[in-house]
């Protein structure tokens, strides 16, 4: 039978690592929370801009921009990855990483220069790890990227795209689906061809209203398709950020549990080595009783 | 009848409110809104938001953006938005001249001083005509 004592120890080594746990999983509950309440609050700007984009369609503008076209030029891309700085989430940097290294691979078969932008520690080691060096990483971003933190690269990635020297521009991060279902997914944020997509969506049901224009179709067009280009990006590390406080809420639950269950057989163990024990000393005591009867 | 005026940036709804008349700062210059207004789509410069409602008027300072008038519904988009009561004169003051010190070597960083000093000028406008 093992020994009493350092069950004991094991089983209190195990209980504080649950209040750990605990812990954790309660802050990222609150964390997912705070979090979910910023993204939802984004989206009424998501919302008010693709609705100025279909009246702009309406109005018969010839929707052009050097954003919205594509490329034919396979000289150099992008890929942003959107990884946590602690870990202790379970599969959420996993998936990342995997579908990272998927996507960079095939970009490199057709670009010839693929520029990997990591925001995340974890996401900066663990690839680096792998043998995918980040050109740029970013470890500023915790669980609440704001605008004004987000605008400066949109609009370095944006100067570089209009300048040719970028063709394409990725983005790997943990989109967001319902508070129970997060996927890794890729998407291509540059070129932006999905704007034409909402906004012939969008003409089915908004109102056919006759806009006037101050100054222009064209030029409120201009200023429109950029800000969505940066509003998309900061969408991306909003969900990134919402989705890696369910990863931890979850990952943290079940270690939780699992160190409930731990402590539960212990303890069994841990009282039947010390009956034993006992049974045991009674035994020697009695035979020594017994001993000096005789 | 009165006028529904939404202030929206990326991060948040700012401002949701009724109001009777809006007076919002165009690329151009200031302009007014009243009920029943024509549909229109704008650019909007830096400068004041004045909404009149009912129990009184409040002021913000807008930063840029679009706004778009249908149905009697003002949706402004914009970058940044402030009540004025918040803006501090001396520290715009302070933040106008640190802009105007800002390096102008080539197109790129005259253009970022340009902005930089645009903006503070218009906030220490819309904080002193308060």
């Amino acid at each position: 039978m093992a020994n009493a004592r350092a069950l004991d120890k094991r089983r209190k080594s195990v209980r504080n690592i649950r209040k750990i746990t605990r812990t954790m999983e309660l802050i990222a509950t609150a964390r997912f929370k705070k979090a979910m309440d910023r993204a939802t609050a984004a989206t009424s700007y998501t919302k008010r801009i693709t609705e100025v984009v279909a009246s702009l369609a309406r109005s018969g503008t010839e929707v052009q921009h050097p954003l919205l076209e594509d490329r034919t030029a396979t000289d150099n891309a992008a890929l942003i990855v959107l990884t946590s700085n602690r870990g202790l989430c379970g599969g959420y940097n996993g998936n990342i990483i995997r579908e990272t290294m998927k996507q960079f691979d095939s970009l490199s078969d057709t670009y010839e220069n693929v520029k990997l932008i990591v925001s995340g520690k974890r996401g900066v080691t663990n690839l680096e790890f792998r043998g995918y060096t980040a050109d740029e990483s970013y470890t500023q971003f915790e669980d609440e990227p704001l605008f004004e933190e987000i605008k400066p690269i949109a609009d370095n990635l944006l100067d570089e795209f209009i300048a040719r020297r970028l063709d394409r521009l990725d983005v790997v991060y943990t989109k967001f689906v319902s508070s129970s279902k997060q996927v890794a997914v890729v998407e291509t944020l540059l070129p932006l061809g999905n704007v034409g997509d909402s906004q012939q969506q969008d003409e089915a049901s908004g109102s056919d209203a006759d806009f006037e224009f101050f100054p222009s179709a064209e030029s409120i067009l201009e200023e429109v398709v950029p800000m969505s280009f940066r509003i998309n990006l900061f969408k991306c590390f909003l969900d990134a950020a919402v989705s890696e406080q369910i990863a931890r809420m979850v990952a943290m639950k079940s270690a939780t549990e699992n160190a409930d269950d731990m402590i539960r057989n212990l303890s069994m163990t841990y009282n039947r080595a010390r009956q034993s024990q006992i049974t045991g000393e009674i035994m020697e005591i009695i035979g020594g009783v017994e001993a000096l009867k005789s | 009848m009165s006028l529904n005026c939404i202030v929206v940036t990326p991060a948040e709804t700012a401002v949701e409110t009724e109001a009777s008349s809006v007076s919002l700062p165009l690329f151009d210059g200031d302009k007014g809104v009243m009920v029943d207004h024509a549909p229109m789509i704008g650019r909007l410069g830096n400068g004041a938001l004045t909404l009149q409602a009912a129990d009184g008027t409040s002021r913000f300072y807008i930063e840029g953006g679009f706004v778009q008038i249908l149905d009697n519904t003002v949706s402004i988009l914009t970058n940044r938005v402030v009540s004025v009561d918040q803006l501090d004169a001396k520290a715009l003051q302070q933040q106008l001249e640190d802009a105007l010190d800002m390096p102008g070597n080539n197109d790129e960083e005259l253009d970022l001083r340009e902005r930089a000093v645009d903006a503070a000028r218009s906030q220490l406008r819309v904080a002193q005509s308060s």
